[in-house]
């Protein structure tokens, strides 16, 4: 297999499902070799036989984002395996984010179960991959904002300001990384996710609505109009590339 | 007729001139430098603008990403996101149905990052997000605008040349002749805060014209 990532080695936290399986895929489909970062080891082994079946290389990364000592162990581990680390792609997010939160009800328990997976594990993982990411000549970290953030979506608190708050990590961290060759970027997806789906299943009201504040016409389609794109974002074609926010959704949010 | 102004200056020392800034441009102006003295504040008496300055101790200080521990990240980055979401839920109980306008005033480094300051960054980001997230919430009744000023106005202790230079080229001066002190920025506040009858969740670099973001 060749492509734009030919001999990279990347990880991708949160690849056992969803959005992190199809990133994961995407830059193994490019030619990266890539740790699959999961804490359900059985999800993420499945990440890794889709991968082998479709003849990439794929290791399995157990990796709690919120433990600094996995976080540190887990990188450390796909680097003493394949020799360093050129990407790194925090994904992972908790499974509440989903959940609408309106502010008035949202504890400290509920704040921390998102932020400790957002912002700490954008920090931990960021944190961990640096002297590898530095030593690149690719060096790549990728986290994954929201036009949540951008926007301020009323349903959902705590997202919509941790999405929000990549923001200020990615231009600050491009312009701190800058100097060792590092790109800092995020993305905005707006996708057809599993989850995504499930919702408009049982809201196709709101399904029609929402589709209509798309330009395109549609949601993305994981794979091909988020996952694909963002291994491209991480070859040499967007080498000079930092410190920004990279839509794909479809021309939903105008930011800018 | 004048304005009367309440400032909450949470973890925000340098933040004390805007309150007098504030009354140089009209404002009657009270000051709360904790969340208990802001909620006790406007149960007495509802002012027409709530200014809110909600900082970590120490966020001037640089420090290389690779050099915090996790326990420290965590208390400068995201805490006080969640801190300055318990402020303005207690500020919205004791407003209690009535029509405010709360603008927060921040540094504007989250627009534009700096070198050695990620976390400050991200959390000053942090607390925008959450400023639109709750002016969609809580309007029309409480309205909501960002100002971002010139960071060391703030955070006195804050390396200036860690500040990332704006694009023009050659000697630079920002177009509208400098940047904007607390003068300014009290104008702005009280600006916001009217205009807040036709907009909410919006932000304003004070800076005179330095960045031009978005």
């Amino acid at each position: 297999m060749t492509g734009l990532l030919e001999g990279r080695v990347a990880i991708v936290t949160g690849a056992g499902a969803r959005l992190g399986r199809d990133l994961a895929m995407a830059l193994a489909a490019q030619g990266a070799r890539v740790g699959v970062a999961v804490r359900n080891v059985a999800a993420g082994e499945e990440t890794v036989a889709l991968i082998d079946a479709a003849g990439g290389a794929a290791r399995l990364v157990a990796m709690d984002v919120t433990d600094e000592t996995s976080v540190a162990d887990g990188t450390g581990a796909l680097v003493g395996a394949w020799g360093g680390l050129d990407i790194m792609v925090h994904n992972a997010s908790n499974s509440s984010s989903a959940h609408p939160a309106a502010a008035a009800g949202v504890s400290r328990e509920d704040w921390l179960a998102q932020s400790r997976v957002a912002l700490g594990g954008a920090f931990l993982t960021a944190r961990a991959a640096y002297p590898h990411l530095a030593r690149s000549p690719h060096g790549r970290y990728l986290t994954l904002s929201s036009t949540f953030g951008f926007h301020g979506a009323a349903m959902n608190t705590i997202y919509s300001a941790q999405k929000s708050a990549y923001r200020g990590f990615v231009r600050a961290l491009a312009r701190e990384w800058g100097p060792d060759g590092i790109t800092v970027n995020a993305i905005c997806p707006a996708a057809a996710t599993d989850s995504t789906k499930e919702f408009f299943a049982q809201n196709p009201a709101m399904r029609d609505a929402y589709l209509r504040k798309f330009p395109l016409g549609r949601l993305g389609v994981p794979r091909t109009d988020v996952a694909d794109p963002m291994a491209l974002l991480c070859s040499d074609a967007f080498g000079y590339m930092t410190g920004q926010i990279f839509f794909l959704d479809g021309g939903m949010y105008p930011a800018g | 007729m004048s304005t009367t102004a309440l400032l909450c200056m949470i973890d925000a020392p340098a933040a004390a001139p805007l309150a007098a800034a504030l009354d140089a441009a009209g404002a009657v102006t009270r000051c709360a430098t904790s969340a208990a003295e802001a909620v006790a504040a406007i149960r007495d008496t509802l002012p027409e603008v709530i200014g809110v300055v909600m900082l970590a101790a120490d966020a001037g200080t640089a420090r290389p990403l690779v050099a915090w521990s996790a326990h420290d990240w965590m208390a400068s980055a995201d805490t006080p996101i969640f801190d300055l979401l318990a402020l303005l839920n207690g500020l919205r109980d004791a407003i209690d149905g009535r029509a405010a306008t709360i603008v927060l005033i921040g540094p504007e480094i989250g627009q534009t990052g700096a070198v050695g300051h990620v976390a400050l960054s991200a959390m000053v980001e942090g607390q925008r997000g959450l400023m639109k997230t709750l002016a969609r919430q809580w309007g029309p009744a409480i309205r909501f605008a960002w100002a971002g000023v010139w960071p060391p106005l703030l955070l006195p202790d804050l390396d200036v040349a860690a500040l990332p230079e704006q694009p023009e080229l050659g000697p630079y001066v920002p177009p509208a002749g400098g940047r904007p002190g607390w003068s300014e920025a009290a104008e702005t506040v009280l600006a916001l805060a009217r205009l807040a009858r036709a907009s909410t969740g919006q932000s304003v670099l004070v800076d005179g014209g330095e960045w031009m973001l978005p």
